[in-house]
């Protein structure tokens, strides 16, 4: 017996021993005396050329797409020691831990790959210097993000994920799964920070209602803020700074899809009106100019002071606001719109126009503020509400002291839209299809003080490949701070058994509806197709 | 070591089972029978075409994510080996295989939890396992993921029942190890584990509060893994893996049922037999005084017994399986595999093999399908059995959920093969999101971004059908025909749907017949937008559309007018008593002698529907006369 461990032992060693010797020859340190120079920048995926990175964010892993037997590249900086990866796959996993502290140390600086490929004759090509920058700024630690597929009408499959920047983890918040294949959306996060946030969750195969999960401190509450005036549950939210308003808009939103174009879906809000949750009463209040029955409003964001609700505001179109698609879809454009209000009275000031559709020629969506008050960065497309169905959507930035604006320099000729601050005003979030024009991924883009964006990065993943063969999408991407306080069983629990907290009365009616378009309370049933924005 | 609760150590261990060559032979005859018989008669390579119908079927895929999505529920380890064993059903050998070798093991625990539970090994009851599993093979239930979940749950209580250890406080222990251990592995058939140790601790050794303790862990250890720490809701913390829960079929739950209740029933009903034949004897030997020995039997009536037996077992055995056996859902799925490996002529001849009454409308558009492609629909449509929704599947968009969800891959088949791109892409998309990412989806989606120009989409579906065990070739090889030109030009069927494709945009979910129009629009030769627009026509029974879109013909090249569109012309021209521009085609004058004694026998029960279908049916049941007549064909054997 002592003798078969003994050898089990021997063979074990000398596994680990070969192995070892031939990391060593083949994949550890290689020392490069000689190179041909290629003259051009090697190809490498995910593009991580020319950009601007924050000095917190996990390793740029990627692939180099050349041929060769073995490849090494040396990441380096000012000072510090420089990391050198060596593979024989052009898979570059960079070590996190030295990586960390080299970017830690050069804040400010620039980051350089040298990237060296050897033939199968065993001459070295060394490609040219791919460089980056370190911002002095770091981003913020997680974003939150919904996972789900590619979706036409129905789904079965989501989740609301949370990924670490720092360490490239991804960390499940919520799986619909847990609550009988629900939908959830629009998460939304009090300036930055998880203390307090909001998701809307619907019920899926088995009846737990609708309505927005409010989480503070840790604490769980289901929130149901539909009223006789406003029968739809809230969808898009903003927090207001202070933290104790919600604006929200309610909308009816229906998807619809082309028959030869590449982007295949497009949707609309057929109707939408805007109200706003106050937390200390647990009442909606609205105003009559945001909530008018021959206009659409929508995407509420406040300013970083709280003096105002920007918002966007389009007349409808057309009269039926049952059919899809409905007459006239492609001529829908809103107008950059905000209005005055006092936290602290709870008085409302008036609307102003504050970026025409008409002098744009755009629709223009999904308008937010940096923390810092400066800028506020909005969607422009051809028409529509929904810019991530339309490829000509862009991401325009307003400077709020001046309100010019321009389109920002992180734009593709594909689809960007959902962008979200960090909390210094220093990053920008946003979704985008530039990468094959369908699947949409997180990319993130350095805006300097000048309201410059730099060339944005896709989020970084362990593996350098991994989205070679992920299908899913990463929508909504929202940047906090912290962790989600609670997560899994803590929020479905409180969904499946948690009674509805309904909202009290609203303190402002809104403008009555027109006689010939009444909304019974029933309108939006459980089936009805919520925003599902990517 | 003693202990005062129980047995010492040495006897706590269940007796070593003496050598009985005879058991192993008569098994391994039992396997090899069983293999050959699922391997030839039931073809499980048939449950793997089964995944494009059912969710029933587990999917796969290599990728880490999908791993790791399984492995955050408890038998998420047994559900990601059970998905990987099932896609190698692709191969009916390899599936005849695996189930062979699970019902072997299935068989082999039984022996095992017999022997040591009762003392006594096994001659028959150890057979109920397999045979269960023959029975779910031949109904085409697809229960591996519970064969494995009990599989795992009597293995691990194999490890316990043979422990060498009989301190009751060190069985616990490892028994709490074993566990976490298989709680983890197996999820909610870990219960099955607690029960059977239970039972054994009990009814082996009267080991009463070793018992209970194996049963109050039982009801711990999913609470406590399952609900706080892999943070599980209480329903999936205990019933994740076990039946009831996977919103199958009933009678597919009953089988998964029988075979984990069959482990403890069996352990409890032989304990009993055991107790009383045991008294039965002791007071037969009190009364008569003395043991009597009984006459030894000589190694031929060893023999002779031994192979009756083995005899009587796989008699009983074949008979199960043979009354068991549903050959509905085989005919069914042959022909869904004929479908989607596009072999047209097998397709129409098992359709015109199956009975009546399984002739569902999935067979009904799998059967128009390929009678297109194998040029047939314009002549024998009415062959088979059609009505007015035969032709195609719902829009899924439209159409009710539960036929959305199984139906919208058929539709997303007629739209790819019609060259309605955009429509086959959201029904194909709209199956990803119901069924998973099943290979074929991935396939077809990888196909359609490369017909609509959207070459680096497709490289990332390919990418994602690379993790799958079967397509991966198919999908590396694509990728690398990608590399080399993106638009994959001089690629033939790509090349087709290009020439097909609508041209026009246009938003919403039209009707079937504007779809069919605008791919005419488009390219007025796509024959298929034809032949469906025409038979969607006659379907409808819309004789004006047969008779306005007839000059179609001569984009094709025809000089004849197929038989049933002739049929439609003859009824639009007697109903309308009006002529037809048939573009200097002629009527044959058989199709009007046909016509002239149909209507005579038709004629001839006018007041009778039942007795002119019955009449006409023989000799009619295969015209266009007869449908529009009807509403549908008499037309199938």
């Amino acid at each position: 017996m002592r003798r078969a461990l003994r050898y089990v032992v021997l063979v074990l060693a000398l596994a680990v021993l070969a192995g070892a010797a031939y990391r060593t020859l083949r994949g550890g340190a290689v020392t490069i005396e000689e190179w041909t120079p290629m003259g051009r920048p090697p190809r490498i995926r995910p593009d991580y050329t020319s950009t601007v990175v924050p000095p917190n964010i996990a390793p740029l892993n990627f692939c180099v797409d050349e041929d060769g037997d073995r490849y090494c590249v040396k990441v380096r900086s000012s000072s510090g020691d420089p990391i050198e990866v060596v593979g024989t796959t052009g898979q570059i996993v960079i070590p996190p831990g030295r990586w960390r502290k080299l970017l830690d140390a050069n804040r400010g600086e620039e980051l350089h790959f040298d990237v060296y490929v050897q033939a199968p004759d065993g001459r070295w090509s060394r490609f040219d210097t791919i460089t980056n920058s370190i911002a002095a700024e770091e981003i913020d630690r997680y974003m939150v993000y919904r996972r789900i597929n590619v979706m036409y009408d129905e789904y079965v499959r989501m989740g609301i994920h949370q990924y670490d920047l720092e360490n490239a983890e991804d960390i499940l918040v919520l799986d619909n799964r847990s609550f009988d294949g629900g939908c959830m959306n629009c998460h939304t996060f009090w300036n930055n920070s998880t203390e307090k946030m909001l998701l809307h969750v619907r019920s899926g195969q088995k009846d737990y209602g609708m309505g927005m999960l409010l989480v503070q401190d840790g604490v769980v509450e289901k929130v149901d803020a539909r009223t006789e005036f406003s029968p739809r549950p809230a969808a898009f939210s903003s927090w207001h700074p202070s933290g104790r308003v919600v604006a929200f808009s309610t909308n009816k939103v229906r998807q619809f899809f082309h028959h030869a174009r590449t982007e295949i879906r497009d949707g609309t809000d057929l109707d939408s009106d805007m109200g706003i949750y106050l937390l200390d009463s647990k009442t909606v209040a609205s105003t009559a100019a945001i909530c008018r029955p021959d206009r659409l409003e929508t995407w509420p964001a406040w300013s970083a002071d709280g003096a105002h609700l920007y918002f966007c505001s389009s007349p409808v179109p057309w009269s039926d606001r049952d059919t899809v698609p409905p007459e006239h879809y492609e001529q829908v454009r809103y107008d950059l719109v905000r209005i005055g209000y006092d936290v602290n009275t709870g008085t409302w000031g008036e609307a102003e126009t504050v970026l025409s559709s008409e002098d744009t020629g755009l629709s223009i969506t999904l308008p937010r503020a940096s923390p810092d008050g400066r800028f506020l960065v909005f969607c422009m497309s051809e028409y529509s509400t929904f810019p991530t169905f339309q490829p000509s959507s862009d991401l325009y930035l307003m400077d709020l002291a001046g309100r010019e604006y321009r389109r920002m320099e992180c734009n593709s000729d594909r689809a960007e839209s959902w962008h979200s601050w960090s909390s210094n005003s220093r990053w920008l979030a946003f979704s985008s299809k530039r990468g094959d024009g369908l699947f949409i991924r997180a990319y993130f883009s350095y805006v300097d003080e000048n309201g410059t964006a730099h060339k944005p990065f896709v989020l970084p993943q362990s593996d350098p490949v991994f989205y070679d063969s992920f299908i899913k999408l990463y929508q909504m991407p929202e940047m906090v701070r912290e962790l989600v306080p609670v997560r899994g069983e803590e929020i479905a629990g409180v969904i499946r058994s948690a009674p509805w907290t309904r909202s009290g009365p609203p303190v402002t009616a809104p403008t009555p509806r027109a006689a010939s378009e009444p909304v019974p309370p029933s309108a939006e049933g459980p089936e009805a197709w919520t925003p599902h924005v990517q | 070591m003693r202990t005062s609760a129980g047995p010492d150590a040495s006897s706590a261990l269940p007796e070593h089972p003496r050598r009985t060559p005879a058991l192993p032979v008569r098994s391994a005859l039992f396997l090899v029978l069983f293999f050959f018989y699922v391997w030839l008669r039931v073809d499980p390579g048939l449950v793997y075409y089964a995944h494009m119908i059912t969710a029933d079927f587990p999917f796969f895929s290599r990728n880490a994510a999908f791993l790791a999505d399984l492995l955050a529920y408890p038998g998420g380890v047994v559900e990601y080996v059970s998905a990987g064993l099932s896609q190698l059903y692709y191969y009916s050998w390899i599936g005849a295989l695996i189930a062979t070798a699970v019902a072997g093991l299935l068989s082999l625990t039984a022996w095992l939890l017999v022997r040591a539970v009762t003392g006594r090994p096994p001659r028959f009851l150890h057979f109920v396992p397999p045979v269960l599993v023959l029975v779910c093979c031949g109904r085409y239930a697809h229960l591996l993921t519970g064969c494995m979940a009990v599989l795992s749950a009597t293995a691990a209580a194999c490890l316990y029942v043979w422990l060498p250890v009989g301190v009751p406080s060190l069985r616990f222990a490892v028994f709490l190890v074993l566990s976490c251990v298989l709680y983890y592995v197996a999820g909610g058939a870990y219960l099955l584990y607690a029960v059977v140790c239970a039972l054994f601790e009990l009814f082996r050794w009267r080991r009463r509060v070793l018992g209970a303790l194996c049963i109050l862990a039982g009801a711990a250890v999913p609470y406590v893994i399952g609900r706080h720490v892999l943070l599980v809701r209480i329903a999936d913390a205990y019933g994740r893996l076990l039946p009831f829960r996977g919103g199958r079929r009933w009678q597919t739950e009953v089988l998964i049922a029988c075979l984990y209740l069959f482990y403890p029933v069996a352990l409890l009903l032989t304990m009993v037999w055991r107790t009383l034949a045991a008294r039965k004897r002791q007071a037969r030997d009190s009364a008569q005084g003395r043991v009597a020995a009984g006459p030894s039997r000589g190694a031929a009536e060893g023999t002779r017994r031994w192979l009756l037996e083995t005899v009587l077992v796989l008699a009983a055995a074949g008979a199960v399986g043979y009354l068991s056996f549903d050959g509905g859902p085989k005919a069914l799925l042959a022909i869904e595999r004929c479908s989607q490996r596009r072999m047209w002529p097998e397709l129409l001849a098992h359709a015109r093999r199956l009975p009546q009454r399984l002739y569902d409308p999935f067979v009904a558009w799998d059967v128009n399908r390929a009678l297109y492609h194998t040029g047939r629909l314009r002549d024998e449509m009415f062959s088979y059995p059609q009505d007015g929704l035969s032709l195609r599947p719902p829009d899924p968009v439209a159409a009710p959920l539960d036929l959305s969800q199984t139906a919208c891959m058929e539709y997303s088949d007629v739209l790819f093969d019609l060259g309605r791109v955009n429509e086959s892409e959201r029904a194909a998309y709209m199956a990803l999101e119901y069924l998973g990412e099943r290979p074929a989806i991935l396939q077809r989606l990888a196909l359609l971004s490369v017909a609509r120009g959207e070459a680096e989409a497709a490289r990332i579906l390919l990418g994602a059908l690379s993790q799958d065990l079967i397509l991966a070739g198919w999908a590396r090889r694509y990728l690398a025909r990608l590399g080399k030109d993106p638009s994959l030009s001089a690629d033939e069927e790509i090349g087709r749907l290009r020439s097909v494709m609508v041209t026009e945009d246009k938003v919403g979910t039209p009707p079937f017949e504007d779809l069919l129009l605008d791919l005419l629009r488009s390219n007025r030769h796509n024959r298929m937008a034809f032949e469906y627009l025409m038979a969607h026509y006659l379907l409808s029974r819309d004789l004006e559309g047969v008779a306005r879109n007839i000059g179609r013909l001569d984009d094709f090249g025809h000089r004849d007018i197929p038989k049933h569109y002739e049929e439609a012309i003859v009824l639009h021209m007697a109903g309308t008593d009006s002529e037809v521009d048939l573009r200097g085609r002629s009527i044959r004058w058989e199709t009007l002698s046909r016509f002239t004694e149909f209507c005579k026998m038709r004629d001839r029960h006018s007041g009778d529907r039942r007795r002119a279908w019955d009449a006409l049916a023989k000799d009619y049941g295969d015209t266009y006369f007869f449908y529009y007549t009807f509403g549908s064909s008499g037309g199938t054997e």
